[in-house]
């Protein structure tokens, strides 16, 4: 085993599989809450990270309207327009690039979380001759060894496969994919809810390219892998939304706002106009943020 | 704002990466190599092809698939140990995108595809990673979602079918590869279970089943009037094989997969954490201390006159004197990794490594090394 991987074994995978096992057996051994509450351990873990690219992803929200008076104003020299936007950032205390890196450490963890669940699922010889060497042993006994094998079905669905549901129509055997449906709806949603509103035309056309990309990428992925990651991927969508609502303190029909306001974004103005969205006055920096002069 | 265009791209980049890393980590082989051996002939299944091979001279006899020829129903990747019968080899085929497996008849002189069990138009059966066995015409099986079946090896034609008591839900799975002791077929699960059935009806003979504290995964050794069984709690156990009841047990150092091997009044064993014991019929320990491989021993090790062969998971296999454990010789095959247990035949020592260049390697009984066979 070469030293990265046992590292990465070491201080990451092998607590992650220890403790999905740990969380089956105190669980009821139902795999499918210890998918769940794995995921809510790990959000948790990253609420700083993510509390940070979502209140970016608000105050960038909130200067939409000052982003489109600087369009305006500065429409034909492009380059004072980018000085403005960033002086603007600056003196909000947003960073543009804030929120990618929340995001590239989400990947990371997606690939062990699922590595995770396939391997605790002991679904063939070789997956199980690698859970040999991860799992601890207290006292020198194998007890969570004990555990295995994991009761891997879930309603219709066999956690630890593709869902491969058919529902016979006149004779034709059609594909029923409920989880992967769930996963691009959830995907969608959340995007929708926690994607920021741009005035800027061509922003606009990427955000909703990607707001349909993802859902179908993600959707993609959950077709053709284990159920169990569809789960996790629900799961972390369902949590998102939630965050954002807290940390944005936009629980009072935030859903019917952040929905109209983006079905109306070419835009920030009609859903400023219907008063749901926050005035330019508004819009400012409630405090001065850290670091900021 | 073109910042936001380029994060898109980076994005699509990422995703693209991610899908690759996620599907990749998925599609390797699901277990390892099968071997069974007829005369002079090794019959392997190993991931895209079933092989005949001339253990002395290391010529392939026969591929299935050919390579100029269509498997159909029986395409896929092959791992359990064929079943070798007169005129007959048969095989299980999975795919490996779903894990269903189809049981497949070829011809034992060319590997020409006979039959197809069950048949195309029909749902597949359940993954197979148990070694299929063979008990004159006829073939048992154990499937990974709880079945044992019995079919008529020339034909594919199934003579009974048992699921097993809570199969289902995870449980019953049948990974062991399964032993015949006079009128039972006895077979382990992965819920910890060792079951007997009736080798003529598939009725359960056993008044309740032996019960582990592990997942019984492995091979099973039947010698004489006692049944050996690995577990994953660290023990190996004797059993009575006409009643179930357990006899003995021996506590390993970590999880015991395969059976023993069993030479005269000894049993050798091999435990995950790379030890292996030499032990009495009473299962108390012969050699001064374990001796210790440089990774995990899945595999039954291999007793060849006084002579102890075993192979790692790290791709070494170690020559040991069978008195006292003392190490001879030790030979690496990495990046291959030894995880299917080593065959003697024609006065060879024959390994299939998992992954690696080569799908066999023959030594003398030496360990020198003899032909090679690539993949």
């Amino acid at each position: 085993m070469n030293p990265i991987t046992l590292v990465t074994n070491l201080l990451f995978f092998q607590p992650l599989v220890n403790l999905l096992l740990v969380l089956y057996a105190v669980l009821g051994r139902n795999f499918v809450l210890a998918i769940v509450a794995l995921t809510v351990l790990i959000r948790l873990l990253l609420y700083p990270l993510m509390a940070q690219q979502q209140r970016a992803a608000k105050r960038m929200q909130e200067l939409q309207p000052r982003l489109q008076e600087l369009q305006k104003k500065y429409a034909k020299d492009r380059e004072k327009l980018a000085q403005e936007q960033m002086k603007l950032y600056k003196e909000a205390g947003v960073n543009p690039l804030g929120g990618c890196l929340p995001l590239l450490i989400q990947f990371p963890i997606l690939i062990a979380v699922y590595q995770a669940i396939i391997h605790v699922l002991a679904l063939n010889p070789m997956s199980v001759i690698d859970l040999a060497k991860l799992l601890y042993r207290f006292n020198g006994f194998p007890a969570l060894a004990a555990l295995l094998p994991i009761q891997s079905q879930f309603l219709l669905w066999d956690l630890g496969r593709p869902e491969r549901i058919f529902i016979p129509v006149g004779g034709i055997l059609i594909p029923l994919p409920i989880m992967t449906l769930l996963v691009i709806l959830t995907t969608w949603w959340s995007q929708k809810v926690m994607t920021p509103p741009s005035t800027d035309p061509q922003t606009r056309m990427t955000t909703q390219l990607m707001n349909l990309y993802m859902p179908l990428f993600f959707g993609w992925i959950s077709y053709n892998l284990a159920v169990g990651l569809s789960i996790y991927f629900i799961v972390t969508n369902l949590i998102s939304v939630i965050q954002f609502a807290l940390i944005t303190r936009d629980w009072k029909g935030f859903l019917v706002r952040r929905f109209a306001r983006s079905e109306g974004m070419p835009a920030a103005t009609s859903s400023s106009s219907s008063g749901s969205s926050p005035s330019p006055e508004s819009a400012r920096p409630r405090r001065k943020p850290r670091g900021a002069r | 704002m073109k910042l936001a265009a380029i994060s898109w791209k980076n994005a699509l980049w990422i995703g693209i990466l991610l899908a690759l890393l996620l599907t990749g980590c998925s599609g390797a082989g699901s277990s390892w190599p099968g071997i069974q051996v007829v005369g002079d002939i090794l019959y392997v299944a190993d991931l895209d092809h079933v092989l005949a091979v001339d253990a002395r001279s290391g010529q392939e006899r026969w591929r299935f698939p050919p390579k100029d020829g269509n498997a159909g129903a029986c395409a896929g990747a092959y791992h359990a140990a064929p079943a070798v019968l007169e005129g007959w080899v048969v095989i299980a085929a999975e795919n490996p995108g779903t894990g269903e497996s189809r049981l497949c008849g070829l011809e034992r002189g060319s590997g020409a595809l006979q039959w197809v069990y069950p048949p195309p138009d029909q749902r597949p059966l359940g993954p197979i990673f148990a070694g299929l066995i063979a008990d004159g015409t006829r073939v048992f099986v154990g499937t990974g979602d709880g079945w044992v079946i019995a079919l008529e090896g020339a034909s594919g034609q199934v003579l009974w079918q048992t699921r097993l008591p809570e199969a289902g839900r995870g449980a019953a799975r049948i990974w062991a590869t399964p032993v015949l002791s006079g009128t039972l077929l006895i077979v382990g699960t992965m819920d910890h279970r060792l079951l007997a059935l009736d080798v003529e009806s598939g009725a359960l003979r056993w008044p309740a089943p032996f019960q582990a504290r592990g997942a019984i995964a492995g091979a099973l050794t039947l010698d004489g009037d006692t049944l050996y069984v690995g577990a994953f709690d660290d023990h190996l156990y004797a059993v009575d094989p006409t009643t179930g009841q357990e006899r003995w047990r021996f506590r390993a150092n970590h999880w015991v997969w395969d059976g023993p091997a069993v030479v005269g009044d000894r049993l050798i064993v091999g435990d995950m954490s790379g030890q292996v014991f030499a032990l009495d019929r009473q299962g108390r320990p012969l050699w001064p201390r374990p001796f210790q491989a440089n990774g995990p021993v899945r595999a039954r090790p291999l007793v060849v006159e006084n002579r102890v062969y075993v192979a790692d998971e790290a791709g070494w296999i170690h020559l040991l004197n069978l008195e006292d454990g003392a190490k001879i010789k030790s030979v690496n095959l990495a990046p291959g990794r030894l995880l299917t247990a080593p065959v003697a035949v024609a006065d060879r020592i024959v390994v299939a490594p998992t992954g690696g260049p080569f799908r066999l390697v023959a030594f003398g009984l030496d360990l020198t090394e003899a032909w090679k066979l690539g993949r």
